[in-house]
């Protein structure tokens, strides 16, 4: 695996507090989710990544190199924060620009490359001459992606982005985040909730009371998956048909119709999930999306973490 | 899906600025910050119009000294030929002395102007001294700051210019621009030889009160978690460190210098040397002999009141103060 972040047996304590105990994993290219509960040590490795904690013990490299009071290697990583860190007497442009010069953009260049930078994350033109602290959460979000991206990163950490943005904002953010990454930008995004990253990152770091409970894919995460529930969602142009369909095989317990929603309760859910393709086959129906409920990342997440 | 902006979007390739340009990028923007205020302007006029002041005196100075000036005759004009005859007279003293005269008149004025110096200084800090440090904490910028290419150095570089900067308008630009208006209208170019180490002693000391009152500002705004204690904290200390070090010399005279004002001060008298200018003045010129003997016998400098001051205790209590300042802001603005 081509990793660019990789930890071997790492740890970081503040004081006798844990932070990270004696991890190691490796984050390939792509769009990477660190997820866990509040204190899993999400926020300490992110620390850690940008160079921001010393690791206590072990070694933590990002493109090879360790980045504690490494300019060189923090040049080429971008940082988005938690907490609003934001002058809120500066207009966004304004802000970037001396961040853009910081990051060693020449001033004559910063202006252009301030505005592209809002332009990627969305920020409307219309707001860019308003003072940063009339701006609304979702907005001050994407000025501090903005300062994040400016300067032509290799990899973007954010930490907790998507905290406080409603539905509409998550979605175009994540959208954002695709986005960066189909231009060849890496991400590692952290949140305590998965299924915000389920359907954005490749793979993703499991964490827990400062442990790695898994890593990698989402394909081999689900591998590790041994009980499948008998609860089978899908999203479909005719659930009341396919339904029919599935029940005139016998298949079914039970089934709930809603718009495009379809759950079914199946007998034999492990035989179901192998030999779907066949039983679907005949109906005149369009699938688009179906998922077993122990296959959702939230549920291996929550098994694991009992 | 491709936007718009995504087949839009070029990668910027350009090279890099070297750090210095980086440091002070953070210098431009703090300064920017720091002068956002309108009596901050006031007071840094206030403390430029020193120049002012002291040019004149200097350019009045070389005026008794030129022959037919414009002065000697709109003096003429107002006292007549003896008022004119008295002037002339002593201004033969500067033309024969000029290394006690020219370099007197300098000295004199450089170490007066050293006592607006620490209030102005304190005024001017306290204007400005929440939007250093303090502000990036308070927010949580610095975050965003360790996390771009620079260290915490460059951070405190870029900083430590912002306040150099706003001081040097109080203590050196002064001593700089008035020494160069007056030597550049002076009657004769030897002026700018015998004032040339007034200059020096000036910016000497203007230089080391710069740093040492831009570390203690940079430690009281990174001691501060909240803006408006930055601001309580710097007026605090100053007047509660003057205090301290008055009581405190009744026991030793050395712990006057707790005072950073204090220790300025003696340093300035330390390094213009004022009781050795009036001994030389007294020896060389019959007037001011004279005129010192009526106040003292001559045979005991101390009865005079003025001294040499000190330059080695004030000069340690300061760079301990400097240390002490390097030590903690270093803490303060690490990353985590």
């Amino acid at each position: 695996m081509n990793s660019i972040v990789k930890a071997e047996e790492l740890s970081c304590f503040y004081g006798i507090v844990l932070g990270l105990n004696n991890v190691s994993f490796e984050i390939p290219a792509g769009i990477t989710g660190l997820v866990g509960p509040n204190g899993a040590g999400k926020s300490t490795l992110i620390k850690l990544v940008t160079g921001q904690l010393a690791p206590s013990s072990g070694s933590l490299t990002v493109f090879g190199q360790r980045p504690r009071n490494n300019p060189r290697l923090l040049g080429q990583l971008g940082y988005c924060p938690e907490r609003e860190q934001l002058p809120k007497d500066l207009r966004p442009v304004a802000w970037l620009r001396s961040l853009a010069s910081v990051s060693g953009t020449p001033w004559w260049e910063t202006r252009a490359l301030a505005e592209q930078a809002l332009e990627r994350s969305r920020l409307g033109k219309e707001h860019w001459k308003k003072r940063i602290g009339t701006y609304s959460k979702g907005m001050k979000q994407r000025v501090k992606l903005a300062q994040a991206i400016m300067h032509d990163p290799k990899l973007v950490v954010l930490d907790e982005p998507m905290n406080g943005l409603d539905p509409m904002g998550r979605s175009e953010f994540g959208e954002i985040l695709k986005e960066l990454n189909e231009q060849g930008t890496s991400i590692l995004v952290s949140s305590h909730i998965l299924h915000e990253l389920e359907f954005l990152c490749s793979g993703f770091v499991m964490l827990n009371w400062g442990r790695v409970l898994a890593s990698g894919s989402q394909i081999d995460i689900r591998k590790t998956v041994v009980e499948w529930s008998d609860e089978i969602s899908i999203r479909c142009s005719d659930p009341n048909h396919l339904a029919a369909h599935l029940q005139a095989q016998g298949l079914l317990r039970g089934f709930l119709a809603d718009g495009q929603d379809l759950t079914i309760w199946v007998n034999e859910p492990e035989q179901f999930l192998a030999a779907w393709p066949q039983l679907f086959a005949g109906c005149a129906c369009e699938v688009y999306e179906m998922r077993n409920k122990n296959q959702a990342l939230s549920s291996i997440f929550e098994r694991m973490t009992r | 899906m491709s936007h718009a902006w995504n087949a839009q979007y070029r990668r910027w390739q350009g090279q890099s600025v070297g750090v210095w340009q980086r440091r002070l990028s953070i210098a431009r923007y703090g300064l920017r910050l720091c002068l956002s205020g309108k009596i901050i302007k006031i007071f840094l006029v206030l403390a430029f119009a020193q120049t002012f002041v002291l040019g004149a005196v200097f350019f009045l100075f070389g005026q008794l000294v030129a022959p037919e000036s414009a002065l000697l005759t709109w003096l003429e004009g107002l006292g007549g030929e003896q008022v004119v005859r008295v002037i002339s007279g002593l201004s033969s003293w500067a033309l024969l002395y000029p290394e006690i005269c020219v370099d007197g008149i300098y000295r004199v004025m450089f170490y007066l102007m050293t006592f607006s110096g620490p209030f102005l200084s304190m005024i001017i800090v306290a204007l400005f001294v929440h939007r250093l440090i303090a502000n990036d904490l308070a927010s949580n910028a610095i975050v965003i700051y360790n996390s771009k290419a620079l260290t915490r150095w460059d951070y405190l570089t870029g900083k430590f210019i912002v306040v150099s900067t706003l001081l040097s308008v109080v203590w050196i630009l002064p001593v700089l621009a008035s020494w160069l208006i007056s030597n550049f209208l002076s009657p004769d170019w030897s002026f700018f030889y015998h004032s040339f180490p007034s200059l020096l002693r000036g910016l000497a000391i203007g230089s080391v009160a710069v740093v040492s009152l831009s570390c203690l500002a940079l430690l009281v705004s990174s001691l501060a978690r909240k803006t408006g204690a930055a601001v309580a904290y710097w007026i605090l200390g100053w007047f509660s460190l003057s205090i301290v070090g008055s009581v405190a010399s009744y026991a030793h005279p050395a712990f006057n210098y707790i005072s950073p004002t204090q220790a300025i001060y003696d340093l300035s008298a330390g390094i213009y040397r004022m009781l050795d200018l009036v001994n030389d003045a007294q020896e060389m010129l019959p007037f001011f002999g004279g005129f010192f003997k009526s106040v003292s016998d001559g045979t005991d400098p101390s009865d005079l009141p003025i001294g040499n001051g000190e330059i080695v205790l004030p000069l340690l209590a300061l760079a301990a103060y400097c240390a002490v300042s390097i030590a903690v802001v270093s803490r303060r603005v690490r990353a985590s």
